[in-house]
C-alpha cells in the first residue's frame, strides 16, 4: 500500500515541476508585454496602432487573398503547363518505344543481311576453291598427257590460277574449258606428227612421234622405230632404252607407213613399256642362275654331241643291216660263198661285218654251233651299240637333280638375305627366289629332251638288234638249206658225201 | 577357226613351255590312236587258229587275211623248204620279223606320257620365275602383274598332268595289249611246228 502511494506521489511531483516550469515562462512574458504597454501615453497609440494593424491586417488578408489567388492561378498555370509537359513527354516515350521497335527491326534486317553476306562470301570461297581444285586437276592430267610433251607451252595458262592471291575469272574459265577440250579431243586422235625426243643415246633427236590417244607414243627416226616414255617431270619425250621385240617393231614401223590397220599399244599406263626394258633374256637368266647353271649346261652340250654320235652310228648300223646283211644272205642264197667273204672283208671291225664274218667263218660248223657263234657274236657288238646309252639316262636322271640341287643354294643365299635384312622387302627376297629357280628351269629343260633322245636310241638299238638277230637266224637258214640240198643232191646222184 | 582361237586363247596364257607340251601330247595321242588301230586290225582281221593250220595243210593263204597268224602263215608259206627242222627255224624267223611290229612306239608313248608332267613342272618353274620377276619389279602391290606369272604356273601343270594321266593308262592298256598279242604269236608258232 505505501509503494502504490509512494508511486504517484512521485508522478505528481514530476508534473508538478513541469508546469511550475510553464508558469514561469508565462509570468515573464507578461511582465514585458505589460512593460511594453504600460505607460500613459500608449493608450492613444494603441489604438492608432489597432486601427493601423487593422488596415494592416486588413491589408495582409487583402494580400494574402491576393496572393491566395495569384497562387491559384500560378498553379493553374502550373498544373496546365504539367499537363502539357506530362503529355510531351507521353509523346517522347512513344518515339522512344517507336525509335526502338525500328532499331530492333533493323538490327534483324542487318543481321538478315549479314547472313546473307556471309552465304554469299562462301559460295564465291567455294567457287574460287573448286575453280582452284579443277585448275590443280587440270595441271595433273595435262601434265601426265603426252600432248604436253608436243606443245610444252599449255602449262603456262595455268601458273596463274593456281595462285592462291587470284581471282579467278571468267576468262579464266574459258582457258581451262578450251585445255579440257583440247584434251579430250587429243585422248581420241591417233596422229603422226614431227617432234623431237631424247633418244636412247641421250641427245635430242628429231623423228616423227605417234601419238595413240593418251596411251602410248612410239617414234621413228633414222630407220629406228621403238617406244616413247613419257617423263611428267620435264614434260619430255624419252626413247625407252631397249628396243621392242622384233615383231613388235614390225608392227609399228607398218603401221606408220599406213600399211597395216593393227597396232601395239600399252594400255596399261607405261608399265608394260617399263617391263620391255626389264625383259630378261635367257642369257641374263643363265648369268643370274649361280655356278650350277654351269655343270647343267654342260651336260646338255655333252648329251648333244652323244645324241648325234649315237643317230649317226645307229643309222649307219642299220643300213648295213638292211643293205650288206640282205646282200650278204642273197649272195649265200645262190652258194657264192667267196663273194660273200669279199664283201664281209671290205670293212672288217664295223658291227654287222663283224657278226657276219662269224657266222660266215662258222658255216662248216653244225646248225646249233653255228646259231649259238652268231647269237654270241651279236651279243658282242651290243655294248657297241649301246655305248654311252646308259650315260645318257644317268645324265637325263641327274640333271634335274642338279636343278634343285642350284634352287636349294639359292634358297639357302635367299635366307641369307633375310637373316641379314629380315623380311621388310619382297622385292630383294624374290630377285634372290627368282634366281634360284633358274636352275631348275635349265635343269628340267636338259633332262626332258635327253630322256625323249635317249628313249629314241634304245628303241633304235632293240630295232638294230632284232633286225640283225632276224637276219642272222636267216643267215643260218640258209647256211642249213645249203648243206641240206647238197647232201640230198650228193644222196641223188649216189657219190658218197 | 573359232575353236583354233580359243584353244590359242587357252593355250596362250601358258607362255613357251605350252608349244612342245602340246606337240608332244599331240605326237603321244597320234601313236596312241595308231597302236589302238593296229592292234584291233591285227585282232579283227585275224584267222583262228585251227584255219592256220588249215592253211599249212592247204599250202595256200586266203586272199584278204591281214591278222597277226595270217601274216605268219602267209610269209612262211612263201619260203617254206618241205624240210621239216628247216622249216621250223623258218618259222621262228617269221614269227621274229613280226614280233618288233607290236612293240613299235610303246617306249615312247610311254617316255612321252612320263615327260608331260616334267614340262608342267618346267612351266611351273618359269612361271614362277616370272612372278618373283614381277614381285622384285612391283612388289608385292601389283597382285595383277603377278597373276600372269602364277596362272602360267598352273595352267602348265594343269595341262601337263591333263597330257599324263590318260597317256600313262592308255599306255599299260597298250603295253598289256602287246603282251596279249605275242602271246598269240607264240601260241600260233607252237601249234604251227607241231602241225608241220
Amino acid at each position: 500500500m505505501n509503494g502504490q502511494n509512494g508511486g504517484a506521489t512521485k508522478r505528481a511531483r514530476g508534473c508538478k515541476a513541469s508546469s511550475v516550469r510553464r508558469y514561469a515562462v508565462a509570468g515573464t512574458l507578461a511582465l514585458v508585454g505589460l512593460w511594453l504597454c504600460t505607460g500613459p501615453v500608449a493608450a492613444e497609440d494603441m489604438r492608432a496602432a489597432l486601427q493601423k494593424a487593422k488596415a494592416r491586417y486588413e491589408a495582409a488578408l487583402a494580400e494574402a487573398r491576393e496572393s491566395q489567388k495569384r497562387i491559384t492561378e500560378d498553379r493553374r498555370l502550373l498544373e496546365r503547363e504539367v499537363a502539357l509537359l506530362e503529355g510531351q513527354v507521353a509523346a517522347l516515350k512513344a518515339d522512344i518505344d517507336a525509335g526502338n521497335a525500328r532499331i530492333e527491326a533493323l538490327a534483324r534486317e542487318r543481321a538478315a543481311f549479314s547472313e546473307r553476306q556471309s552465304e554469299d562470301e562462301s559460295a564465291l570461297r567455294e567457287l574460287t576453291g573448286s575453280m582452284r581444285v579443277v585448275a590443280r586437276d587440270l595441271e595433273t592430267t595435262l601434265a601426265q598427257s603426252l600432248l604436253t610433251a608436243l606443245a610444252p607451252q599449255r602449262l603456262d595458262a595455268l601458273k596463274s590460277m593456281l595462285d592462291k592471291d587470284h581471282f579467278p575469272g571468267l576468262d579464266d574459265a574459258k582457258i581451262m574449258s578450251d585445255l579440257l577440250f583440247e584434251e579430250m579431243a587429243f585422248s581420241g586422235e591417233v596422229a603422226l606428227r614431227k617432234g623431237s625426243f631424247i633418244g636412247r643415246n641421250g641427245n635430242e633427236t628429231q623423228g616423227d612421234i605417234l601419238t595413240i590417244g593418251k596411251f602410248t607414243a612410239a617414234y621413228r627416226a633414222d630407220a629406228e622405230v621403238g617406244f616413247l616414255n613419257y617423263s611428267e617431270e620435264n614434260h619430255r619425250f624419252f626413247a625407252l632404252s631397249s628396243l621392242p621385240p622384233w615383231s613388235i617393231g614390225r608392227n609399228l614401223k607398218a603401221y606408220m607407213q599406213g600399211d597395216t590397220d593393227e597396232v601395239t599399244l600399252d594400255i596399261s599406263d607405261g608399265a608394260a613399256l617399263k617391263q620391255i626394258t626389264h625383259t630378261n633374256t635367257l642369257m641374263d637368266q643363265i648369268r643370274s642362275g649361280g655356278l650350277l647353271v654351269w655343270p647343267i649346261l654342260a651336260i646338255g652340250v655333252f648329251a648333244i654331241l652323244i645324241a648325234v654320235e649315237r643317230v649317226f652310228f645307229l643309222k649307219g648300223v642299220h643300213d648295213n643291216t638292211d643293205g650288206v646283211m640282205g646282200r650278204v644272205n642273197d649272195l649265200a642264197m645262190q652258194g657264192r660263198w667267196e663273194e660273200c667273204d669279199a664283201v664281209v672283208k671290205q670293212k672288217k671291225g664295223r658291227p654287222v661285218y663283224d657278226v657276219l664274218e662269224a657266222g660266215l667263218c662258222a658255216r662248216g660248223e653244225d646248225r646249233e654251233t653255228l646259231e649259238s657263234i652268231l647269237q654270241e657274236a651279236i651279243l658282242k657288238e651290243l655294248p657297241r651299240l649301246e655305248r654311252f646309252l646308259p650315260m645318257l639316262n644317268m645324265m637325263g636322271a641327274i640333271a634335274p637333280l642338279l636343278g634343285l640341287l642350284g634352287t636349294v643354294t639359292g634358297m639357302i643365299t635367299t635366307f641369307h638375305v633375310i637373316t641379314l635384312y629380315g623380311t621388310g622387302d619382297p622385292r630383294m627376297l624374290s630377285g634372290g627366289i627368282s634366281e634360284a629357280l633358274v636352275t631348275t628351269m635349265l635343269g628340267l629343260s636338259v633332262a626332258i629332251p635327253i630322256m625323249l633322245t635317249h628313249t629314241f636310241l634304245s628303241r633304235r638299238v632293240e630295232h638294230v638288234v632284232g633286225d640283225m638277230e632276224e637276219k642272222a637266224v636267216a643267215l643260218t637258214n640258209i647256211i642249213y638249206r645249203q648243206t641240206v640240198v647238197a647232201e640230198r643232191r650228193a644222196v641223188s646222184c649216189g657219190v658218197p658225201n | 577357226m573359232d575353236f583354233v582361237a580359243q584353244v590359242y586363247a587357252y593355250l596362250q596364257p601358258g607362255g613357251i613351255v605350252m608349244f612342245p607340251l602340246v606337240i608332244s601330247s599331240v605326237c603321244m595321242w597320234v601313236l596312241i590312236i595308231d597302236r589302238v588301230l593296229y592292234y584291233r586290225q591285227l585282232g579283227r582281221d585275224d584267222i583262228p587258229l585251227r584255219q592256220a593250220v588249215g592253211m599249212l595243210a592247204a599250202k595256200a593263204a586266203p586272199a584278204g587275211a591281214t591278222g597277226l597268224r595270217a601274216g605268219v602263215v602267209t610269209a612262211f608259206l612263201a619260203e617254206r623248204t618241205g624240210d621239216r627242222d628247216l622249216d621250223k627255224k623258218i618259222l621262228d624267223r617269221c614269227a621274229m620279223r613280226a614280233r618288233p611290229s607290236i612293240r613299235r612306239a610303246l617306249a615312247l608313248i610311254a617316255t612321252l606320257a612320263a615327260v608331260a608332267p616334267l614340262f608342267g613342272l618346267l612351266g611351273t618353274v618359269t612361271g614362277m620365275i616370272t612372278t618373283f620377276d614381277v614381285i622384285a619389279l612391283f612388289g608385292t602391290g601389283n597382285p595383277k602383274a603377278m597373276a600372269g606369272g602364277i596362272s602360267e604356273a598352273l595352267i602348265t601343270t594343269q595341262s601337263g598332268l591333263t597330257a599324263a594321266i590318260p597317256g600313262l593308262f592308255m599306255s599299260t592298256y597298250l603295253m598289256r595289249r602287246a603282251g596279249r598279242l605275242e602271246g598269240r604269236l607264240d601260241e600260233t608258232v607252237a601249234v604251227l611246228k607241231r602241225h608241220l
